[in-house]
């Protein structure tokens, strides 16, 4: 059992980093190949990382490391933390897979397409599972590299300024989290995950510097997290196809900001020592502008997508705001909103996608009486949107209510006014979207309107954001259940964090 | 087996049964696309099954109080019919069911008569069907959940989908209603959630029953309550908070404004009832008695002048849950009142849903071919408005409980105020029976055709059940009775008097000159009073934030200016790199030489 256990991160990596040079090598026509080779993988990753999550929540250990230098380990681990981003990436992107096979039907430069999507995903499992700072920093500048191709995949100039922007932000987000990084490692070595600074008895006398540190690391996470005022690259980034928007908004590199900053927050410096030197209020403020910021500049968008990735970039700090409340509700808030906000922007992006794909609606204007033409896709969008804007019972709902529970249990009250005023605006800019779909009238021709199937749209399109949807629905209404992304947060928070 | 074995299973029938006919409603829908739902729609058993969305819950009242729990559900969900639960479920239920039936022959009528694409009437017909059980979960499982997010689920999904049942002719008033409606109703779950945060977070709770203990004992309640209040103020239409409601209720379908004014709105006053405890909150109190006479009075100099009796009707709403509002102030302030004027409270509530919901049935109706002697029809119609007034029938029992019960303690002014403001009541009734009397010698060419039975029935069993509550409604810990006849003058004299006036009116306007130009020249005040100045103001608002949108995609612009500088300045580097690049190659041979010589001195220095 020992050598599994060793062996299960690396074999969950591995699924998806052997299917990518054998996609390379694939030509353009073999779709049944490729295709059969994409989905084999994402079945077996997520059968594995299932298996992983019952092993971890049984006490299971899974670890495995080699030393690079003296000083400096490659740690590969599955801890509750790590098991449960590895199950949100895991199951989307099983859902993307299929969705991107449907949606790429045809064009050119799929093979090159997916080999890098499979890239893309080993590096945020290499992110779950990386046990210390060096690890984790390694996949991370993976991730980066691996997504740019996808963002410019299209080739179009537009594509390309896109991604000439994505490079520029998130180089030089690495480059300030290498420093911080190294900075941490002169300072107190090897930053394993878990072994807390605070524990190393080193928090005293240098409090400076931990602080000049955190901000560091904070602010080369916050490029990807998107936290204002460094979220510029978001926005334009929404040109690539809607499978990557997905998979960027709702998974990969949005997520992996915000998972890193929980790892700071949470295992390297730890709860207690961030909270005494003060941070997490800077956090929680920063965390909050960043979520008015993002919903006030998505009221005025016009291009869907575009209001879609405001959106990302204010929903995903309540993340941030989750963790940085000094409360366990807080924590489960944050950490199971990583699960929700997957869940509901991926099934908004489907669904902008299909709407583009389908009938070429991109804008917010052409939506008018969509619903009647596209009810499916319609209904999973409006599930997505009311479940963003936090009405019962769906996912939404329960974050708003942790945070609210810890906004008040750490005596942060001014926290319900953010999301109070957040709610409205978000209220504010799907409502519009959902009254155009469902009561607009539409009148002439679809700007684009592609016959696809017998359904709606073709089935690769359609079933996964229903499926989403109805999960998004599902983790609202049935998070009493054991394995419900809240009741997971409540595991970690309380079996991890706060002993 | 006893009762209580079956309970829980009814109390989750109670609400499951609706979700799932609209559920059956998608599937037939979308089981055989393209015009066959207006067949769906009139096949007996389909339509038998789509109207008795409310029945499971009419049973859950009869059969007794019961308490399920359901821990997967949510964080974990209490439901139960006890205490006014059960009959605030019964009447609730009730309208429903009878609104229900009008609905179905209202809506298969309506989808024949409209012009228009087949397919455009059969769609709405069709949403329609689907969001009139999903409205009726919501406003059921608001009232039966006694935990907080099930609560807040209930009153969030009433809330949505009853505006799909405003806005359903899509005419340009009811999109403004429509508008209205969204807007206010947004901001009052604001408010509610914002309230319910800060209690539940304070109380460590999930159950409204240690929400409103918290907010009794803890001096920081008041915040929690005030929110609340005003919160489900929006819904129960209190005084400044109301002005959507004259909008949005009106335009409606007709069996929607039914359900929307009997048993929507008191959706407020069930949040109230079950969070707000009494004594502690002397101020919200004082505010909702004045906000409560402010809005029995304001709604009548106000909705008597309007010419369509619809929204007569919805004024008259916005008067009686005045009357509500200000009664409910009254137990805030005084504790002591609250376990007398709780069943008051919820049968004045029920006598006023029932009451409503017939007469807005009835202005569906009396315009049109019913089959029925005008004398039968006319006196159905006006049985409610006279039992609304407060001169016969339920509204007689409401008003002599409410009267007793204020004799006891020292208000005598505020108990004054609340028997005056029936007079006004009478007026509005008089009003509303005066322009259906007016509109029946003009029906719209359109509709020659007889209503069917469906709408009829529903009517006058609403009428019935309105006019008979005493004797199937019952509130546990309140007893209702008629008066005694020596009381009756001093009951009676408001609605005589609120008559005489609208007599006295009529006959001026029809005879004496100078009024009848007065009135002639009197145009129909726009439903929604103070929404003028509402949209003035966040005209503001918005305006407000756009300027902050535009400084913020100014200082992004700014921001990013940096970044590319640096671009610029790497890309530079890169070129005068370039440029040494030859120097190199060159030189090469020279290069490693003096690198070697330097490598061995500083060996040299330090060995």
């Amino acid at each position: 059992m020992a050598v599994i256990n060793a062996w299960m991160p690396l074999l969950v990596l591995f699924t998806s980093l052997f299917a990518a040079p054998a996609i390379f090598m694939l030509s353009e026509e073999r779709w049944v190949a490729r295709t059969a080779i994409n989905m084999t993988a994402a079945v077996i990753k997520l059968a594995l990382v299932a298996g992983m999550v019952l092993g971890v929540y049984l006490g299971v250990h899974y670890e495995y490391r080699f030393t690079v230098v003296p000083g400096v380990a490659f740690i590969l681990r599955a801890d509750a933390l790590g098991v449960m981003f590895a199950g949100l990436s895991s199951l989307l992107w099983l859902f993307t897979t299929i969705y991107a096979v449907g949606y790429l039907e045809g064009s050119p430069n799929r093979s090159r397409f997916f080999g890098f999507f499979s890239l893309c995903v080993s590096a945020t499992l290499g992110i779950a599972f990386a046990g210390n700072l060096f690890t984790f920093v390694l996949f991370y500048e993976l991730l980066t590299l691996s997504t740019y191709p996808l963002v410019v995949h299209r080739g179009t100039d537009r594509a390309l300024a896109a991604g000439r922007r994505y490079l520029q932000y998130t180089l030089s987000g690495g480059v300030v989290l290498l420093l911080g990084v190294v900075m941490l490692h002169a300072t107190a070595g090897d930053t394993v995950f878990g072994e807390r600074i605070a524990r190393s008895g080193l928090s005293s006398g240098n409090e400076p510097l931990l602080i000049g540190i955190f901000v560091l690391l904070i602010a080369g996470l916050g490029v990807k997290a998107a936290m204002v005022p460094l979220h510029g690259w978001l926005p334009q980034a929404m040109v690539a196809p809607a499978p990557v928007s997905a998979l960027l908004h709702a998974v990969a590199v949005v997520k992996a900001g915000a998972f890193g900053i929980v790892r700071v927050v949470y295992d390297v410096y730890g709860i207690d020592l961030a909270y005494r030197l003060g941070l997490l209020d800077a956090l929680a403020i920063a965390a909050s502008l960043t979520i008015l910021y993002g919903s006030v500049r998505a009221l005025s968008q016009t291009e869907i997508k575009r209001r879609l990735a405001f959106s990302t970039v204010s929903q995903v700090s309540y993340i941030m705001l989750g963790i940085a409340m000094f409360h366990p509700m807080g924590a489960v808030a944050g950490l199971a909103h990583l699960i929700h906000q997957g869940l509901m922007k991926i099934t908004l992006f489907f669904c902008a996608g299909n709407y583009a794909e389908t009938l070429g609606v991109h804008h917010v204007a052409e939506l008018d009486g969509i619903g009647r033409r596209m009810p499916a896709t319609s209904i999973a969008f409006t599930v997505a949107a009311f479940s963003m804007i936090g009405v019962p019972p769906a996912a939404g709902f329960i974050s708003k209510w942790y945070l609210g529970m810890g906004a008040v249990g750490s005596g942060m009250h001014w926290i319900i006014a953010v999301l109070v005023a957040s709610s409205l605006l978000n209220a504010a800019y799907f409502l519009p979207l959902v009254y155009r779909i469902w009561f607009g009238t539409h009148q002439g021709e679809w700007p684009c309107e592609q016959e696809m199937g017998f359904l709606e749209t073709s089935a690769w399109l359609l079933w996964p954001p229903v499926a989403t949807a109805v999960f998004s629905l599902a983790a609202g209404l049935m998070a009493g259940l054991r394995f419900s992304p809240v009741h997971w947060a409540e595991l970690i928070a309380f079996r991890e964090y706060l002993p | 087996m006893t009762v209580g074995f079956f309970m829980p299973f009814l109390i989750v029938a109670a609400v499951c049964w609706p979700l799932f006919v609209a559920l059956l409603t998608v599937w037939r829908y979308f089981a055989r696309p393209g015009g066959h739902f207006a067949n769906t729609w009139r096949q007996p058993l389909f339509a038998a099954c789509w109207m008795s969305a409310p029945v499971p819950a009419i049973i859950a009242y009869a059969v007794g109080e019961g308490q399920v729990f359901m821990s997967w559900l949510m964080m974990g969900a209490c439901w139960e019919t006890g205490g006014v639960r059960g009959p605030f479920l019964g009447f609730t239920a009730m309208l429903w069911l009878l609104a229900g039936i009008y609905a179905h022959g209202y809506m298969a009528r309506k989808t024949g008569n409209t012009s228009g694409p087949p397919l455009d009437a059969e769609y709405r017909l069709f949403r329609f069907a689907v969001l009139w059980p999903l409205a009726l979960a919501g406003n059921l499982l608001l009232i039966v959940a006694a935990d907080i997010p099930g609560f807040y689920a209930g009153y969030a999904l009433m809330t949505f989908s009853a505006y799909v049942l405003v806005i359903h002719d899509e005419t340009e008033d009811a999109r403004r209603g429509g508008a209205a409606y969204i807007m206010m109703a947004v901001l009052g779950e604001s408010l509610v959630i914002g309230g319910l945060l800060i209690g539940a977070g304070s109380a460590e709770t999930i159950m409204l029953s240690e929400l409103s203990q918290w907010i009794a004992e803890s001096p920081m309640g008041w915040v929690a309550a005030t929110l609340l209040w005003l919160g489900f103020g929006v819904k129960a239409g209190v005084a400044g908070l109301h002005a959507w409601l004259p909008m949005a209720h009106p335009v409606a379908p007709t069996p929607a404004s039914a359900v929307l004014s009997g048993a929507m709105i008191k959706a407020g006053l069930a949040g109230w009832i079950w969070i707000l405890p009494a004594g502690t909150l002397s101020v919200p109190g004082y505010a909702a008695m004045g906000a409560g006479l402010a809005g029995a009075y304001g709604a009548v100099l106000y909705g008597v002048f309007s010419r369509n009796p619809k929204v007569v009707l919805a004024y008259s709403s916005v008067s009686q849950m005045g009357m509500i509002t200000s009664i409910f102030g009254l137990v805030l302030v005084d504790p002591s009142l609250r376990p007398a004027f709780s069943p008051v409270l919820v049968f004045f509530a029920a006598h006023h849903g029932l009451s409503k919901g017939a007469l807005f049935l009835g202005a569906g109706i009396t315009g049109k071919k019913t089959g029925l002697p005008d004398a039968v029809l006319w006196i159905a119609a006006a049985l409610p408005a006279l039992s609304l007034a407060g001169v016969a029938g339920s509204g007689l029992i409401a008003k002599w409980a409410v009267k007793t019960h204020l004799y006891e303690t020292s208000h005598a002014f505020f108990s004054f105020a609340l028997t005056l403001s029936g007079a006004g009541t009478a007026l509005l009734m008089a009003r509303a029976l005066f322009l259906q009397w007016r509109n029946r010698e003009q029906p719209d060419a359109g509709d020659a055709s007889r209503v069917p039975l469906s709408m009829t029935a529903g009517w006058l069993l609403c009428v019935f059940a309105a006019m008979a509550m005493p004797w199937w409604f019952f509130v546990p810990g309140g007893i209702f009775s008629l008066p005694p006849v020596s009381e009756l003058p001093g009951l009676l004299w408001p609605g005589a008097a609120g008559t005489a006036i609208a007599a006295v009116a009529f006959w001026a306007a029809s005879t004496v000159p100078f009024a009848k130009r007065l009135a002639a020249r009197m145009g129909d005040p726009a439903p929604g009073d103070l929404w003028r100045v509402y949209a003035r103001a966040s005209g503001g608002i918005v305006f407000c934030l756009s300027a902050i949108i535009a400084l913020g995609i100014q200082a992004e612009a700014r921001l990013n200016r940096p970044v590319e500088a640096a671009m610029a300045f790497l890309s530079g580097l890169h070129n005068r790199m370039a440029g040494i690049e030859p120097f190199f190659r060159v030189h090469a041979g020279v290069l490693m030489a003096v690198t070697a010589m330097l490598l061995a001195f500083l060996f040299y220095l330090d060995p």
